[in-house]
């Protein structure tokens, strides 16, 4: 327990010690109900999602000159809807 | 208004007094400042009492009032568990390692309270850094229960809970993390909601374990907890944690629709396997299904994981992540911190990746198992605590570690849960009744528990003071 201690880079008296040998043998009671022996690919805790785009990404010059040379419009970027709904939600 | 029933008013009855020019802001803020005086030296709810600011914002809120500029809560006095950061006040966390910190800026919801014309009184008694109480080792010592002052508070909104109880404010801020809104509330005979993760913004609010922290209001009643709701729910793109969502909003409104056919899940399991409730307590729930059945609801057994599975994942997360963000004052300032504290912190240290991830696993479990417990009932009850408020030098720093807490699954399945007065002890003690919800059903649970305190009429009871 002392290294353990060492090694998180605490200081602690006697008296702190004791505590955390009480707290660590309650901890390891907790975690001694939680399972272990899942499926590797059952894991949708970690999952790290990207806010969606803000702002249209401009167009690829290749498609600039097609849309041009059709006299089409441009596509309407996403911001230009998204905006006004956001600016409604503040407070 | 007679000076002594002031303090008595609900924020419902308050706001509609105020808003037909009945009651002056200034004389209900001066009715609990001289309250506050009298009977805080044995409550110990109130950390800082900000007389001052106070009937300034309580002369602003009469001139409003007078504009016809008011709100529900124009000059209603409330007050902050000091985890809130306010502007220009001492935000201490009720700790030594911030007894110096002074934020330059509100917290979100402060901020929103105060544009609605709220009063602040101060700021109020919490369990260090809302963990490590109750503690007789820092500089402030822990709030006292007005029900009976040698009794706990709950906590770790501790002081929210006395003050409300005892008529010091009429509202609070309270947070919760593992039930440190719904304990107080049960012990202290209040209202108290723990809102659906991401309804309430966190901004400026002394994060325990971001993964789990919710804010929430706190009062005598329901009603007054969704008048306050009403205020701070919605979308705060700063909070990276706030969910923005249609509909939020009209908590007050429609308090009053029916309840008349809800399915109501009882799960009897919680406080008779799970975590064994007194007799009393068991009694109280067995009263309240009654009451819900005379309302005309639908009352079935329910169940769901065990409570001791919930507190596990909770309590492992927990430790791992508020050891994680007090890891370096923890390595410089150890003693600095209560002895409560340390003990269920430091543990934090020793915790290792693959346990913080194996719970983070299980939670997942727990939030989908518990969001299908939704589909064959509308809402869920059980009790708060399994006892009435125990002994003050009872309390031990593992307190909780050991023990589960019938609060926790609401904290790691992210759903909304209310704790309202179910009854009392044979001591005149209160005894909380809890009711929980799927995800953003905020309002159902808030109608539910103003419907139930109107049946039960546990609400003309005060505490002895």
């Amino acid at each position: 327990m002392a290294q353990a201690v060492r090694r998180a880079g605490l200081t602690l008296n006697p008296g702190q010690l004791a505590d955390l040998v009480l707290a660590w043998q309650q901890l390891v009671g907790l975690a001694a109900r939680i399972p272990r022996n899942r499926p590797f690919a059952d894991d949708g805790t970690a999952v790290f999602r990207l806010p969606p785009p803000t702002q249209a990404a401009p167009a690829p010059a290749t498609a600039k000159k097609a849309a041009k040379s059709r006299k089409a419009a441009p596509a309407k970027p996403v911001a230009r809807k998204a905006a006004p709904a956001n600016r409604k939600k503040r407070r | 208004m007679r000076e002594g029933a002031l303090h008595d008013l609900t924020i419902a009855q308050a706001g509609r007094l105020i808003g037909a020019r009945k009651l002056s802001p200034v004389e209900l803020t001066r009715a609990l400042l001289a309250r506050i005086e009298r009977l805080d030296p044995s409550l110990n709810a109130f950390l800082h009492v900000t007389a001052k600011a106070a009937l300034a914002s309580a002369r602003a809120a009469e001139k409003a009032v007078a504009a016809r500029a008011h709100t529900p809560l124009t000059g209603i006095p409330v007050a902050y568990k000091d985890i809130y950061d306010t502007a220009g006040v001492p935000t201490t966390a009720h700790s030594r390692i911030l007894q110096d910190n002074v934020p330059k800026q509100d917290a979100e919801t402060v901020r929103r309270l105060a544009a609605a014309g709220a009063v602040m009184l101060g700021k109020l008694a919490t369990h260090e850094f809302a963990i490590g109480g109750p503690a007789f080792d820092l500089p402030w010592p822990p709030a006292r229960n007005p029900w009976d002052r040698d009794r706990f508070t709950g906590g770790s909104s501790s002081g929210s809970g006395a003050a409300i109880a005892a008529g010091l404010t009429l509202g609070s801020l309270g947070s919760d993390t593992g039930g440190s809104i719904r304990l107080p509330a049960a012990y202290c005979g209040i209202a108290g909601l723990k809102p659906t993760a991401g309804l309430v913004s966190r901004r400026g609010v002394i994060p325990l374990s971001p993964s789990l922290d919710t804010a929430g209001p706190m009062a005598w009643t329901a009603e007054d907890c969704a008048i306050l709701l009403d205020a701070i729910a919605g979308h705060d793109p700063a909070d990276p944690a706030s969910v923005s969502v249609p509909g939020v909003g009209g908590y007050a409104k429609g308090l009053d629709a029916p309840v008349k056919g809800l399915r109501i899940g009882l799960l009897r399991h919680f406080h008779e396997r799970d975590v064994p409730a007194t007799a009393e307590v068991r009694q109280m729930v067995a009263d309240a299904a009654r009451t819900l059945e005379r309302m005309g609801c639908i009352v079935e057994e329910a169940s769901l994981p065990s409570v001791q599975d919930y507190n596990a994942v909770g309590r492992l997360i927990l430790c791992a992540e508020a050891y994680a963000l007090h890891e370096h004052t923890l390595r410089t300032r150890t003693a600095d911190y209560s002895r409560t504290f340390r003990v269920r912190v430091l543990g934090g240290a020793l915790i290792r990746a693959a346990d913080y991830i194996a719970a983070l696993r299980m939670r997942s479990d727990l939030i989908r198992t518990t969001a299908a417990a939704f589909g064959r009932h509308d809402l869920l009850i059980c009790a708060t605590v399994a006892t009435p408020a125990p002994r003050l030098v009872e309390q031990k720093p593992d307190e909780g570690m050991g023990r589960p807490f019938l609060t926790a699954p609401a904290n790691v399945a992210g759903i909304p849960a209310l704790s309202v007065c179910g009854g009392f002890s044979s001591m005149g003690l209160p005894l909380g009744l809890q009711i929980m919800g799927p995800a953003w059903s905020d309002g159902l649970l808030l109608r539910l528990g103003h419907q139930f305190e109107q049946a039960s009429g546990t609400r003309s009871r005060r505490p002895p003071l």
